[in-house]
């Protein structure tokens, strides 16, 4: 009869030899049962009850057995592991060093990529930016204009809420004896707080931001001027003029590109706007929306992007001019967009990728590491696996026993590699402009890619060398005729030249980006940058009226050689406008960066003239007093040329119209083309004029007496003219190259990495050589007896390995310069590809890895030929 | 020697009480007999093999009989050294036991 399931799963519970009593014996129980007048389907339930009260025993009986196997296979590891611990170390440092490079490499990716997903179903949340197409050029900007906001949210039923906001620059804030500039302020709709969905701690967010003069305000700020006391209700002063504090909230997300720190209510800039909350072609308001959920988003977009064409379009058909709207996810903004006016500087995928690429690098390096010395070693646990077989072992029981043990190295590798990471993290956040914190190594992302790599570490180093170590013939073996080490040389080569690849490309990618950042600090900006100490003057605007007297108090001590005043400097950012070249008319149209500077500037900075005459201090038509005079500009070679003239001097006498005032002027001169901008971006046209309503501050050409005292008198002189403004100056030099804080993160970033991946691959070349080096004692020792030299016999060991390293350069060279391109291909002046890098790295990794080799082989070859041999 | 442990020693003594027909079905009634509990055929024989293994019984086919499916029984025999094994678990349970019922009798 064929016997039921329960009957089979009572049977293989008992030892095997024993299973066919089991059945019959549970056969005459039925039958038993039978006569008593018990039904089948009873007896199959005390059949299964059966099974139930045998599991205790069952399992633990099986387990017992599993569990001496494993005890016997982690003391076997535990004890080869204490045999060698030279071996050991390189092995779980090398692992170790790499995980942690990975870790610290995810987490800052992480960080990266979370910008702006925490908001509240921030899937919903948009923001509107703009494409400005004439005939003449293509632009997209970030903000768009005030009008849009009401329009569209009245206009389309997909708009649950839309909010404006336009950043404000630095503003002076008073509470009695605190006097700060502030950054980080904004100007918002109320319905802010709805399209991100951030709760206020204290005041309604219905009705904060809907008077004017009145502002809501971070945690760290309220902190900051009352200390413990409530903020809200308080008044301080901007500018002068009174404000309430109207809310107080939270933390916000750091991972976002609005790093919000104050939000005054649109009342409170509308008197500084005037007709521009009308005006539908300025870029001025940063738009979000928030869109109802399950719509459409693509129709929407598609239905909104002529939005302006409904108010203005005869206007733009007019100038040839064509407005289009488009959205963009908010999440996607850090990383995606790079439009003109972003509200910060946008995140950096290329060193996202360069990273990322990294890591793999890095891994691949510790991983083969990993492999070498374990296949190495080999030999010495051919005896182990011999016996092992020989007493019944399987090959599947050898592999997993062998996986088993990298997967423990792995193991304690990672513990390593969480203590490296804790002790770094506060390192590697100043490096990286980070706020990492221990609980954010907790995070579940962070966990489960932790897991996620070690398994894949464990699987792909242990898996070559569980499958060669359990190959063995145990009769080879046990004999003593196998060839130790010999399995997987080629292998080892192989991998040896992979690391050292990996390895010189990162280096010579680092080179290559300093190489680009020295050359991008250095290179001639065509001004003088040297001992320009910058005033920012905010806070007091009379000043503009009178800003040759101020000059001139300034210029009275000696150490002060030069003085000008200006609306920005280079470094710095700049107000653009529409330009319309006269004789071209309307059609002719672009967007240009104005400076505002009075007669000294081109002087101070040294620019010179590349034709025409620069502003005459002497000549009163020169400079603009009120918005009602014809203006005069100077202009660069940049915007000569962007006005279609093949010589600057064609520009000279040609009239232009500025969207600044709607004011049209004659170009008197054109000024030679110099970065006023990072060496990141080409040099844009730029309009300069003479006029002193819009000066800002006041650059100083500071002489050669010792700048501390020379910076004493300047502060004096300062608090004498504005007291109660705090000086807040700059040396241009320094805050000009603030522009290449990100490249120079970015290097920091990578040379850190490129670092730890040669060091890594060392620490294999290391352990190798010495392994290699002990195994070749004997050879060595007959070659000295025989009259080889020490310094030959390590040339002739160190040789091998160094043609490796070689290799693997030359190889390394056409995919660092293809990645190079890459990089290089984001900046408008470029170091250019050369060779040395190349070879530098060449160089770097051939000198350290011929000191480890040569260290390992010089020692070998010192040793007395008579201690090696005689054991024989 | 080791000592028995009190499972061994019941199963050692239900072997020897069914007189040359000591199989799966009457040493499981045996043993529910004296301990009063019924051991689940998944474990019995897993009690039976330690036994085995230790030298107190041997093993032998016994005959196929229809009630049984046609599947033969094994029959266990108990040896010289289960015999002495027993002998010592005696003498220590009566040892263990010396004058517990008085106690017990003026207990209650």
């Amino acid at each position: 009869m064929k016997s039921s399931r329960a009957l089979r799963w009572l049977a293989a519970m008992s030892p095997e030899g024993e299973r066919f009593a089991v059945l019959g014996d549970l056969e005459e129980e039925r039958r038993l049962c039978g006569k008593d007048g018990r039904t089948p389907v009873l007896f199959e339930i005390w059949c299964w009850g059966q099974i139930l009260r045998s599991l205790p025993r069952f399992l633990k009986n099986c387990l017992e057995w599993r569990i001496q196997m494993f005890k016997s296979f982690v003391k076997i590891a535990v004890r080869n592991m204490a045999r060698h611990p030279g071996y050991t170390l390189i092995n779980i440092l090398g692992l170790a060093l790499g995980l942690a490079g990975c870790g610290l490499i995810f987490l800052f990716i992480a960080h990266e990529t979370s910008f702006d997903r925490s908001w509240p179903e921030a899937d919903r949340i948009y923001r509107v930016a703009e494409e400005v197409k004439s005939e003449a050029s293509t632009r997209q900007y970030a903000g768009i204009s005030y009008p849009f906001a009401p329009a569209v949210k009245s206009g389309f039923p997909a708009v649950e809420d839309a909010a404006r906001m336009a950043q404000l620059g630095p503003r002076l804030v008073e509470n009695g004896e605190k006097r700060f500039y502030e950054e980080g302020m904004f100007a918002a709709d109320p319905e802010i707080f709805a399209v991100f969905g951030f709760p206020l701690a204290e005041g309604n967010p219905e009705t904060a931001l809907v008077n004017p003069d009145a502002a809501v305000i971070s945690k760290a700020v309220s902190a900051k001027y009352f200390g413990s006391e409530p903020a809200l209700g308080k008044t301080v002063l901007l500018n002068g003029k009174p404000l309430q504090i109207t809310g107080v909230f939270d933390r916000l997300p750091s991972a976002s590109h609005l790093k919000i720190s104050w939000l005054l209510s649109m009342g409170t800039i509308r008197p500084f706007l005037g007709r521009e909350m009308e005006n539908w072609q300025n870029t001025m308001a940063n738009t979000y929306l928030k869109v109802r959920p399950k719509i459409d988003v693509a129709a929407f977009e598609k239905e909104m992007s002529g939005l302006a064409d409904k108010y203005i379009g005869d206007r733009l058909r007019q100038g040839g001019q064509t407005y289009r709207y488009f959205l963009q996810p908010v999440s996607s903004i850090h990383l995606e967009s790079n439009l003109l006016d972003e509200m910060e500087p946008p995140g950096n995928r290329t060193l996202l990728v360069l990273l990322a690429a990294a890591a793999v690098l890095i891994l691949l390096i510790a991983g083969f590491n990993f492999i070498n010395l374990s296949t190495a070693r080999s030999a010495r646990r051919a005896r182990e696996v011999g016996i092992r077989k020989v007493v019944g072992a399987v090959r599947r029981h050898l592999v997993l026993q062998h996986m088993g043990e990298s997967a423990l190295m792995t193991l304690l590798a990672a513990a390593a590699a969480v203590a490296v990471t804790v002790l770094v993290l506060g390192a590697f956040n100043r490096l990286a402009g980070t706020d990492f914190s221990i609980p954010d190594l907790l995070s579940l992302r962070v966990l489960g890619f932790g897991l996620a790599v070690l398994a894949l570490t464990a699987f792909g180093a242990g898996l070559y060398p569980a499958l060669i170590l359990s190959s063995f013939k145990p009769a080879a073996t046990l004999k003593g005729s196998f060839a130790s080490g010999r399995r997987g040389a080629a292998l080892r080569r192989v991998m040896v030249v992979g690391q050292f690849f990996a390895a010189a490309l990162l280096v010579a990618g680092t080179l290559m980006i300093v190489r680009q950042v020295d050359f991008m600090k250095n290179r001639d900006l065509g001004f003088a940058k040297e001992r320009k100490f910058f005033l920012p003057i905010r806070g007091n605007s009379s000043w503009t009226a009178r800003s040759e007297e101020v000059k001139a108090a300034f210029l009275k001590h000696t150490s002060v050689l030069g003085a000008a005043a200006s609306s920005s400097v280079p470094g710095r950012s700049f107000s653009s406008f529409n330009v319309v070249l006269e004789e071209k008319g309307a059609g002719s149209n672009w967007s240009m960066n104005h400076l505002f500077i009075d007669a000294e500037f081109l002087k101070v900075y040294d620019i010179p003239m590349a034709a025409g005459r620069p502003f005459d201090a002497a000549l009163a038509a020169d400079r603009t007093d009120d918005w009602d005079e014809p203006p005069v500009f100077l202009v660069n070679e940049a915007a000569a040329r962007t006005f279609g003239f093949a010589s600057p001097g064609e520009a000279v006498g040609k009239l232009i119209r500025t969207g600044c005032g709607g004011r049209t002027g004659t170009i008197i001169g054109v000024v030679r083309d110099f970065h006023y901008a990072g060496l990141q971006q080409a040099i844009a046209p730029l309009v300069m004029e003479w006029f002193p309503e819009m000066f800002r501050g006041l650059t100083l050409s500071l002489g050669p007496s010792p700048i501390g005292e020379t910076l004493a008198t300047v502060e004096r002189e300062w608090n004498g003219r504005f007291p109660g403004l705090p000086m807040a100056g700059l040396f241009l030099d320094e805050d000009f190259n603030r522009q290449y804080r990100s490249d120079e993160r970015t290097l920091a970033i990578v040379r850190l990495f490129s670092g730890l991946g040669l060091f890594v691959a060392c620490l294999g070349l290391f352990g190798l050589s010495a392994f290699l080096a002990e195994q070749k004692r004997k050879e060595i020792g007959i070659r000295k007896t025989l009259g080889a030299s020490a310094a030959g016999i390590a040339a002739r060991f160190s040789g091998s390995f160094l043609g490796l390293v070689l290799l693997a350069n030359v190889l390394a060279v056409p995919a660092a310069w293809l990645a190079m391109n890459r990089y290089l291909g984001g900046f408008a002046y470029r170091a250019g590809v050369s060779a040395w890098p190349f070879v530098a790295a060449a160089g770097l990794s051939l000198a350290i890895s011929f000191l480890t080799v040569a260290f390992q082989s010089m020692r070998a070859a010192r040793t007395n030929p008579a201690d090696t041999l005689r054991n024989e | 020697m080791r000592e028995l442990t009190l499972y061994e020693t019941i199963f050692l003594l239900a072997v020897t009480r069914q007189s040359g027909n000591a199989y799966g079905v009457t040493i499981r009634a045996e043993v529910a007999r004296i301990s009063g509990r019924a051991i689940p055929y998944g474990t019995l024989y897993s009690y039976l093999d330690q036994l085995f293994r230790k030298g107190y019984l041997t093993k032998a086919l016994g005959s196929a009989t229809s009630e049984r499916g046609g599947r033969s029984k094994i029959l266990y025999r108990i040896t010289p050294e289960g015999v002495d094994a027993l002998k010592e678990a005696f003498r220590i349970q009566k040892t263990v036991c010396l004058g517990l019922d008085q106690f017990l009798k003026a207990k209650a």
